[in-house]
């Protein structure tokens, strides 16, 4: 369980981005954080990702505070992906997703067979083990963005214990007990299809490997369809807080981002939300 | 190819290089020596012109210019890698030039320190180099998204001309003699003709060298940016500290060895990236090693075309060196 529990933050102390939040991601569960640009989104991954400490309040994992987890500990256990990464010189994929492996090789440790299978086998689950010998910057954007989440997985898989021989290169992987990836608008960047492929990408790593996922986002279609519970977040204050179906409601997302909205039950049984009008200004 | 294997193959044939080149270059010069008479036991030193040219004026120079040349090289590839920029270089940051300030404060005023009576100038070109990259670190940290190529630039050109300013400013008050002699030297000359001021620079530069060895991982996750490298797992602040410090060192230790020299930070890089991918753990002692070669051979170019008038190596570098970064100016995107 990752918590944050009543975090206040600012950059400069005078001005908070956050006042007061609290958020539960249980392991194995998808939670969304909602809300319009410059809402404290990408503030608050940053505290959960315990980059960023709060001024008041405590980040704590599986009861532990952050501030009493190293860097490492927390890394092993924790990935980020961000909207976009630009890299300063021209890495391979490969290159890119061992870089994931940082946290479980020693200072003057060279990554051995099994860190090397568990980059294949996060790309391969990424769909992005071909791409292996490519440049990164000569991939398209949502080519790029699954390279990150393969990256993000490679840091928090590891070998099953007792590595028996039956995968493809003689390992075992599961993801690292209840790993959790913090993705911040992962498709905001990128054209519609690509923004299918990552969503479908991310519900079926929820799905087959029990990644727990906390996704930052102001798409309300991606939040809907993806996540369980969600978070609506205004000026660095928590509007709401729930089960996605009872918490995305015409009502708080008036509130939210000042938009109408029709709640539709779509052939396929799933409910969306269609944005008709600006709301009248109160 | 595994890491260990294309490691292996990297020092190997940089290796090589560098060992070739430096056995080499000291035969070579304007006054044909005979290696048989160099090391012929029968012949007394006293008495033996070759090998007096070949160990006292020759071999300490190669020697100087292997250290430096694998300094400026390295202490480039830790600054590109650390502000993610590939123009950066210990010269065009104006690093350099601030150890030089050093330095000729040093020299000019004929500091020493304490009792020891032993020259200050490798602490003055330390310190030298470490205050203008604080003012670097500065400029780094007001734009933790990196250093734009104009902002550096920009930077590079103003902390050159500040501390060039300082130099001359000194240099006023400084004898007829003194000025030529620095002025020499600030164009990056490699006579050193005795073991003395290698062996003086020697610990910072292997200082330097370990802590390179440390921050070869953590420059591979600063490519990814602060953030992406500290959610992975990297105490950034430290990797950043480490980082600009024995690169301090390094610069301090190859100004007081050769001067100002140019340009070989940004050449060998790029070379060397072209040749065995970005990553920090091939690239730095590749780097290093090219280094040392490319400086080595760039001086006896330097010691030959005008023979027996011998060029300052900096001239040398900067002939090849200026135009390669203009080009990649020109080519960056």
């Amino acid at each position: 369980m990752l918590q944050a529990s009543s975090v206040t933050f600012g950059y400069d102390e005078q001005k908070p981005v956050l006042r007061d939040v609290s958020v539960n991601v249980p392991a194995g569960g998808i939670v969304g954080i909602l809300g319009p640009n410059g809402s404290g989104k990408t503030t608050l991954l940053r505290l959960l990702a315990g980059t960023r400490h709060p001024q008041a309040g405590t980040v704590t994992l599986d009861g532990t505070p952050l501030t009493a987890l190293s860097r490492v500990a927390l890394a092993r256990r924790m990935a980020v992906v961000p909207q976009e990464t630009q890299l300063a010189f021209d890495y391979t994929v490969a290159e890119v997703a061992m870089m994931g492996r940082y946290a479980h090789l020693g200072p003057f440790e060279i990554e051995g067979p099994s860190d090397i299978a568990v980059v294949d086998e996060a790309l391969a689950s990424t769909g992005t083990l071909p791409l292996k010998d490519r440049l990164f910057a000569t991939l398209s954007g949502g080519e790029k963005q699954r390279v990150v989440i393969a990256a993000a997985l490679a840091q928090i898989f590891r070998l099953k214990p007792e590595a028996t021989k039956s995968g493809p290169g003689g390992f075992r992987l599961q993801p690292e007990e209840f790993g959790y990836l913090l993705l911040d608008e992962p498709t905001a960047s990128l054209d519609l299809g690509y923004q299918l492929d990552v969503a479908a990408l991310l519900q079926q790593l929820h799905a087959e490997r029990g990644v727990t996922i906390v996704i930052s986002t102001h798409d309300l279609t991606l939040a809907g369809s993806l996540c369980r519970r969600v978070l609506l977040l205004r000026d660095g204050v928590v509007q709401a807080e729930g089960p996605t179906d009872a918490t995305l409601t015409p009502h708080n997302i008036r509130g939210l981002f000042g938009v109408e909205v029709d709640v539709i039950r779509h052939a396929s049984g799933r409910r969306v939300l269609v944005p008709t009008g600006r709301s009248a200004r109160s | 190819m595994t890491l260990q294997r294309r490691f292996a193959r990297t020092i190997l044939g940089f290796g090589t290089l560098a060992a070739v080149t430096i056995l080499i270059a000291p035969a070579i010069g304007p006054t044909p020596i005979s290696l048989a008479r160099v090391f012929s036991r029968v012949i007394p030193f006293a008495d033996n012109a070759d090998a007096q040219i070949f160990f006292i004026a020759r071999l300490p120079r190669t020697l100087a210019g292997a250290l430096v040349g694998a300094l400026f090289a390295s202490a480039g590839v830790v600054f590109q890698g650390l502000l993610r920029n590939a123009l950066a270089t210990p010269f065009t940051l104006g690093v350099s030039t601030g150890a030089a300030l050093g330095a000729v404060l040093a020299i000019s005023f004929n500091w020493s320190i304490g009792a020891l009576g032993i020259s200050a100038v490798p602490v003055a070109a330390f310190a030298g180099s470490l205050a203008a990259v604080a003012i670097v670190y500065a400029l780094a940290q007001a734009r933790h998204r990196g250093l734009s190529t104009t902002v550096l630039l920009l930077a590079g050109v103003t902390m050159n001309a500040f501390f060039s300013a300082m130099i001359l400013f000194v240099q006023y008050f400084a004898s007829f003699a003194d000025v030529y002699r620095t002025l020499r030297w600030l164009m990056g000359d490699l006579d050193v003709s005795s073991y003395e001021p290698i062996v003086a620079a020697l610990p910072a530069a292997i200082a330097a060298f370990a802590f390179f060895a440390w921050l070869a991982r953590p420059l591979n996750l600063l490519s990814l940016g602060a953030d992406g490298a500290e959610s992975r797992g990297l105490d950034v602040t430290r990797a950043q500290r480490a980082a600009f410090l024995s690169a301090s060192l390094a610069t301090g230790a190859a100004v007081t060895v050769g001067g100002p020299i140019g340009f070989v930070g940004i050449i060998i890089p790029h070379l060397v990236r072209l040749l065995v991918g970005p990553d920090h753990r091939l690239v730095l002692p590749a780097a290093a090693l090219f280094g040392a070669a490319f400086l080595v051979a760039c001086d006896v170019i330097a010691r030959l075309i005008f023979a027996p008038v011998e060029l300052p190596v900096g001239i040398i570098t900067a002939l090849i060196g200026g135009p390669f970064f203009l080009w990649l100016l020109i080519k960056k995107r």
